[in-house]
Order: structure tokens, then C-alpha cells, then sequence
């Protein structure tokens, strides 16, 4: 369990992270979601205590980081891809941080099999790949066999296989009854992985929520249907109160705020032909556009869809 | 490497059984041992303070023989002119000091490091004494490998003056020791390899040169307390300013408040 309650981290002028509070549960996996600069990654630094809250506290389990007996066995994190000193083995990094905290050096064979990096495990971190960097930042954040585990990005510079393994890794771990925290940019994977979502902008909570909800709060969240009569369809929905939009082809409109059954029993009731009613479902990117689009720090200027030619020189 | 294919299930790992023990400042100390073992530039640092030293031991050994064959008697023993070798070889261990801790942060092992031993005080003490016993062992070992070379090239000369090699050689490794222990603080406060090793050099070697130069009485005096002038005065009694005792109240002096500028800084500042 980890807690904030009105963390807050200024630089200067700048707030980084403004008055977060939350708790991020045992037992599931949150997905940490922000536009670049959001704040994601200081909040984070924050709750592992590397960086010095302005305000407000991050505890763990109750207790601010630093008071910990013991911290790697308590909170695993992966929060930078430079996992080890370039001139180090693999073995010897996890060998160091098992010693400061009391863990068994078998531990370490343990966990470089779990990542896939025993064979590896010898030769010096400079010569790693990222992909292997991140996977011994993973091995580090399981060496200590703790309840609370923080991912940053923990998919970086991972192919395909590793991204998946990741995602049994976060899923199997929540599943023990561990807390969850991983931050990703890649949202189709979050929708997948995360059971519930932390959003912020502007290093604001801009959604603390099942991955469901958030998803169902969208306007994104429509229903997609045809008709030949599609003016007069129109004119029937928008007189019910809801918002229609035109869909793609000559007969299709979006209707939000409504489900099938309402719709279809508006053209029934006025006597209008349909050739396709379907619900259509917001993914968990539509959403999370539309929970950030107010609050992104770094956005191309125009609309996020659509980018602006840049002017060539003459 | 070794990948996990899609559909292998994730490699159970076993839960860690027990109450958790160990830890605290030993496992941090056991870290910092890990740490400075694990990687060449000790190793290399070493060799080069072993080279350093016996080489430059030698060639006043040698330059101390061939005066006396011209009549120059030279009443300095062996142990006392194999001592002025570290004047360039402490610059070596200097270094190694300082990259224990520049090396961390460049290589982004200092957030591991941190998360592992949260507590800012446990983690200064435990470096500090990790690589000061160290470099003082170091230091006392070398002193006595120079002594004997420089010994052995003057052949029967050079017997003259006071104090035991065995002296000598605790001398160099106390100071070097503390030299460490200033080069440890200081680097956390620089966090820059190239700052600090520049900072410690013109401290160590530049300054006292250009104060003793600039004239002024005062600036003199001031220059007599550097922690260079102090290590010579520790171990190269002969023409030193004050006494041993007050070359390591110096000594501690420099040591401590590099020391307290580290806590402060890894207290107050963001990692």
C-alpha cells in the first residue's frame, strides 16, 4: 500500500507535482498514465525518497521511505534504464544491494534466471543492450522479494517478447497480493495489464479509477448506426437530447450518450429504416485525450491529430 | 541473452522466507565493499599507486647513492626519502577515492544506491570508512615497499636521522587515510569526477605553491595549513612548520568539514 496525501514538489516557479493524494491498492496492477513531463516520474523519485517533497508525504505501508529497516525487501523499484555501473558485472551489482539489506546472496542466481540474464551475468553492464539494462533493473526491484513495486516505463527498449513477459511479470506479481505501480506511454498495453488507472496532468490526479470507468467516461463511448433516412434519424436523436455526430459513409451517425436499445427504439417509434446499429467502444487512448488534452506540457500546436507542416526554407 | 518466449509462463520465483536480518550500517559497509572490489578502476589505481610509488622511491634512492659516491652525504633514511614518492603517487589513490563516489553518479548507481541505503548519514560512514581503510592500508603497505626499494638502491648510506620505517609507514597511512576521507566528502558535494579530482589537485599540490609565493605573512601561514603542507609535516618532519600532533589536527580539520559539506549536501539536495 503505498499513500500520498497532498505530495506536492516545486522547482523554483515550477510545480511539479501539485497536491497528490491517493492510495495505490495491493493487489492489482495501476497503470501511472501523464503526458511527457507530467510529473510520473518525480512522483515516483518522491516515493523511493531520492527527491524531498515540498510538501506533503509518500508513505509505504505507513512509514516514509527513508525509515525503513529494511528497504529493498519492502519496495522494488525500476526507475532508471542505467540500472548498474558500466564497469560492474550483473552479479556483482545485485550481490552489493543484496548485502546492504540482509538478503541471501543465493537470492541473486534466483532472480537473473527469472529475467533471462544468467548467462550473462559475468560480463560488465556497459555492454549491455537496453533491453538487458531493464531487465536487470528487474531483477534488482525482485531481489528483495518486496510487497511494493514501482515500474518506470518497464517496457523501454523491450521487443515484443519482452514487452509480454513484462506484462505476465506486473500481472502474476498483483496477483500475489502485491501493490502495483507501473507508468508507461504505450496505452494499448496499459489497457491490457493496468486494473486501475492513475492519470495525471500537469502533476495533477486527473483520474484515480478502474480501467473500466475511465474507459467509460469517454466520450469516445458512442453508438454507430445507418440509416437511409439518416437526416430525419438525426433530427428524431438530437430532439431526444443526444449529441449527434456524422459518422464516416453517406448514411452513418455517432450517437453519443446513449446505448443501442434507446437509439433503436427512437427509429422504431418513429417509423425510420436502420441498416447498422452497433455500439462502438472508446479505447483507453480516446479517453485518456481527452482527460489530458487540457493539461499536456509538451503538445504539437494545433490539435493532437492532426500536425502542423513545418515551413521549408527558401 | 537468454529471452523468454511468449508463451513460457513467468519463471516462479520463491518467496524469501524469514524475518529479514542484516541490513542496517554493516550491510551497508559489506555494499560499499562489494562496490570498491567490484570494478577495475580500484584495481587500476592501485597499480598505479604501487608503480608510482616504488618507481619514484627508486629513482631517489638511486640519485641518493650516486651523491653520496661523490662525497654529498645524504643523512636522510631510506623510509623518509621513499616517502616524498607519494607526493605525485598519492594522487592515484586521491582518485580512486574520488571515483568511488563520481563513478556512482555518473553511472546512475546512485539512485540504487540510495534506495538501498535510504539513510544519508549510514551511507556517508559507510563509504568513508570503506575507502579510507583502504586507501590507509594502501598507503602504510606502499610506504614500506618504497622504504625498502629506496633502501636496497643506497645501498649502506643514507642511515642517518630519526624514526622507525614502521613509523613512517603509519604516518603515510594515516594520512593518506584522511586524505580519503577529505576526497570522499568532497566528491559527494562535486558529484563530477573532473571537478573534484581538479578541486583536490590544486589543493593538494597548486595552492600551497602559489600562497607560499604571493608574499604576505598571513597567506603564508594559511598556506601551511593546507592538508598537503600538513601531510608533509606528518611524514617529513625534518623543516616542517609545526609537529606532528598539529598535522593531524589539520589533517582531521580538512577531513571533517568535507565531510559535513557531504552530509549536508546529500541531506538537502535531490538525488
Amino acid at each position: 500500500m503505498i499513500t500520498l496525501d497532498g505530495l506536492s514538489k516545486r522547482y523554483g516557479e515550477t510545480a511539479v507535482v501539485s497536491a497528490l493524494s491517493c492510495a495505490i491498492a495491493p493487489g492489482r496492477v495501476t497503470g501511472f498514465l501523464g503526458p511527457n513531463g507530467a510529473g510520473k516520474s518525480t512522483t515516483m523519485r518522491l516515493i523511493v525518497g531520492l527527491d524531498t517533497p515540498s510538501a506533503g508525504s509518500a508513505l509505504i505501508g505507513g512509514q516514509p521511505y527513508a525509515r525503513l529497516r529494511h528497504p529493498l525487501r519492502e519496495v522494488g523499484a525500476l526507475l532508471d534504464a542505467r540500472a548498474g555501473h558500466p564497469g560492474r558485472s550483473a552479479r556483482a551489482h545485485l550481490r552489493g544491494l543484496a548485502r546492504s539489506n540482509g538478503i541471501p546472496t543465493g537470492r541473486v542466481d534466483l532472480v537473473l534466471e527469472a529475467v533471462g540474464l544468467s548467462e550473462v551475468a559475468d560480463r560488465r553492464v556497459g555492454t549491455y543492450s537496453l533491453g538487458m539494462g531493464q531487465r536487470l533493473g528487474i531483477a534488482a526491484a525482485l531481489l528483495g522479494d518486496p510487497e511494493v513495486l514501482l515500474f518506470d516505463e518497464p517496457v523501454n527498449g523491450l521487443d515484443p517478447d519482452g514487452v509480454a513477459w513484462v506484462r505476465r511479470l506486473t500481472r502474476s506479481l498483483a496477483a500475489e497480493g502485491r501493490t502495483v505501480l507501473v507508468s508507461s506511454h504505450l496505452l494499448s498495453e496499459m489497457q491490457e495489464t493496468a486494473d486501475h488507472l492513475l492519470v495525471i496532468g500537469r502533476g495533477r490526479l486527473l483520474a484515480d479509477a478502474p480501467v473500466d470507468e475511465v474507459i467509460a467516461a469517454s466520450s469516445g463511448n458512442a453508438v454507430l448506426v445507418r440509416s437511409p433516412e439518416r437526416d430525419a434519424l438525426g433530427t428524431v436523436l438530437a430532439d431526444a437530447g443526444l449529441t449527434v455526430r456524422q459518422a464516416s459513409g453517406a448514411d452513418g451517425l455517432l450517437v453519443g450518450g446513449a446505448a443501442c436499445d434507446t437509439v433503436g427504439a427512437l427509429a422504431f417509434r418513429h417509423g425510420l429504416p436502420l441498416r447498422e446499429l452497433s455500439p462502438r467502444r472508446a479505447s483507453l487512448e480516446e479517453a485518456f485525450l481527452e482527460l489530458t488534452s487540457g493539461s499536456a506540457q509538451f503538445t504539437t500546436s494545433e490539435t493532437t491529430d492532426r500536425t502542423t507542416p513545418i515551413p521549408r526554407e527558401r | 541473452m537468454t529471452t523468454t518466449t511468449t508463451q513460457a509462463p513467468v519463471p516462479a520465483l520463491p518467496r524469501l522466507e524469514g524475518s529479514p536480518t542484516g541490513g542496517g550500517s554493516r550491510g551497508a559497509f559489506a555494499f560499499e565493499w562489494t562496490k570498491l572490489t567490484s570494478v577495475r578502476a580500484t584495481w587500476w589505481n592501485l597499480l598505479a599507486a604501487l608503480v608510482l610509488t616504488v618507481g619514484f622511491a627508486g629513482m631517489l634512492g638511486l640519485s641518493a647513492e650516486a651523491s653520496s659516491a661523490k662525497g654529498v652525504a645524504v643523512d636522510e633514511p631510506a623510509h623518509r626519502l621513499a616517502a616524498q614518492a607519494f607526493l605525485v603517487s598519492q594522487l592515484a589513490l586521491v582518485a580512486l577515492a574520488t571515483l568511488a563516489v563520481t563513478s556512482e553518479y555518473a553511472g546512475g548507481t546512485a539512485h540504487a544506491t540510495l534506495r538501498a541505503v535510504p539513510r544519508r548519514g549510514r551511507l556517508l560512514a559507510a563509504k568513508t570508512t570503506v575507502v579510507a581503510l583502504v586507501v590507509g592500508a594502501a598507503g602504510t603497505v606502499l610506504q614500506l615497499a618504497g622504504g625498502l626499494t629506496a633502501g636496497v638502491l643506497m645501498g649502506g648510506g643514507g642511515t642517518g636521522g630519526d624514526g622507525s620505517p614502521a613509523a613512517t609507514a603509519l604516518a603515510v597511512g594515516g594520512h593518506l587515510a584522511l586524505l580519503a576521507v577529505l576526497s570522499v566528502g568532497l566528491a559527494f558535494v562535486l558529484r563530477s569526477a573532473a571537478g573534484a579530482l581538479t578541486s583536490l589537485i590544486m589543493l593538494l599540490l597548486a595552492l600551497p605553491q602559489l600562497l607560499g609565493a604571493l608574499g604576505p605573512g598571513w597567506l603564508a601561514t594559511a598556506s601551511d595549513h593546507l592538508p598537503g603542507v600538513a601531510g608533509e609535516a606528518l611524514t617529513a618532519p625534518d623543516g616542517a612548520p609545526y609537529g606532528a600532533a598539529r598535522a593531524v589536527l589539520v589533517l582531521v580539520g580538512w577531513a571533517l568539514a568535507a565531510q559535513l559539506a557531504a552530509l549536508v549536501t546529500l541531506r538537502r539536495r535531490d538525488a
